[in-house]
């Protein structure tokens, strides 16, 4: 369901600011995700 | 009356060496499109080809990681992705990086909208006890813990990013909104065709993601099927 919203969100940027802004919703989530959680938890 | 028809038939034949010239050069959209596009996909083969070079950075990474960083598979979904730009060329979609708004709304305000979606999913992981699951679901399947390297993870986390989003919305969403919105509507109801297409596709990204990936591993399946023919 987190998922979905997210990806939600993404088309909504896509539609409103571009692909590119789409791609930067995506670094920013996997950011804290993948980069910084992993190694902070 | 007739000099008005005259004035008129003047001005469109002075339009149309204009028109003429505007059609034989590349729209300031298309050029910003393929610009973009160029810059996403070289970030991509830039990582591809670091982690040819140097495969110890990208060692414990997820399995997605060797679709990401083979050069191969990153050229496939690159020439896949051209479709979705050939028809962002065409059609009233945002463009990759317009003109008219700001570096601000095209990069910074995502960017955050992104961090604040990810500590939103830290903070559900932290009451949910998803990670343990996972742990426990990897170590039954007698796969290894992810763990790459910080300069691995962010190379590619950032490709996988590109990636992922050329395969789940570039490729599909342009060319229905050109072919149904601009082409058979006239450019109406845009916005319930987009998101006519959107919505399933965003809710097959999540539902294809590990440990349920049949979709993404279907690009992996392309690459080495090409691997193999080279063999």
């Amino acid at each position: 369901m987190f998922g979905f919203i997210v990806c939600l969100i993404q088309a909504w940027f896509m539609r409103a600011f571009g692909f590119v802004a789409l791609v930067f919703v995506r670094i920013g989530l996997y950011a804290v995700t993948h980069v910084l959680y992993p190694r902070f938890s | 009356m007739d000099s008005l028809i005259a004035f008129g038939s003047s001005l469109a034949a002075d339009a149309l060496p204009v028109r003429r010239r505007e059609e034989g050069r590349v729209r300031p959209k298309s050029k910003n499109n393929l610009i973009a596009y160029g810059i996403l996909t070289g970030v991509c083969l830039i990582v591809a080809f670091i982690a040819a070079a140097r495969p110890e950075l990208f060692a414990h990474g997820p399995p997605s990681f060797r679709l990401f960083l083979s050069i191969r598979g990153t050229a496939v979904v690159a020439l896949f992705g051209l479709i979705g730009i050939l028809f962002l060329n065409r059609g009233r979609l945002r463009g990759l990086w317009d003109g008219d708004l700001t570096a601000r709304q095209k990069a910074l305000m995502p960017l955050v909208a992104g961090i604040a979606f990810g500590g939103l999913d830290v903070l559900l992981r932290r009451v949910i006890p998803i990670d343990a699951a996972i742990t426990a679901l990897a170590q039954s399947q007698g796969t290894e813990r992810i763990a790459p390297t910080l300069a691995g993870a962010i190379l590619g986390y950032v490709s996988g990013a590109i990636l992922i989003n050329i395969v789940y919305f570039l490729i599909l969403i342009p060319p229905v909104v050109y072919l149904v919105s601009d082409r058979l509507l006239d450019g109406q109801k845009q916005a319930i065709v987009f998101w006519s297409i959107a919505t399933p596709l965003a809710l097959w990204e999540p539902l294809t993601n590990p440990p349920l990936s049949f979709s993404i591993e279907a690009f992996g399946a392309i690459d080495a099927s090409l691997s193999c023919s080279d063999s």
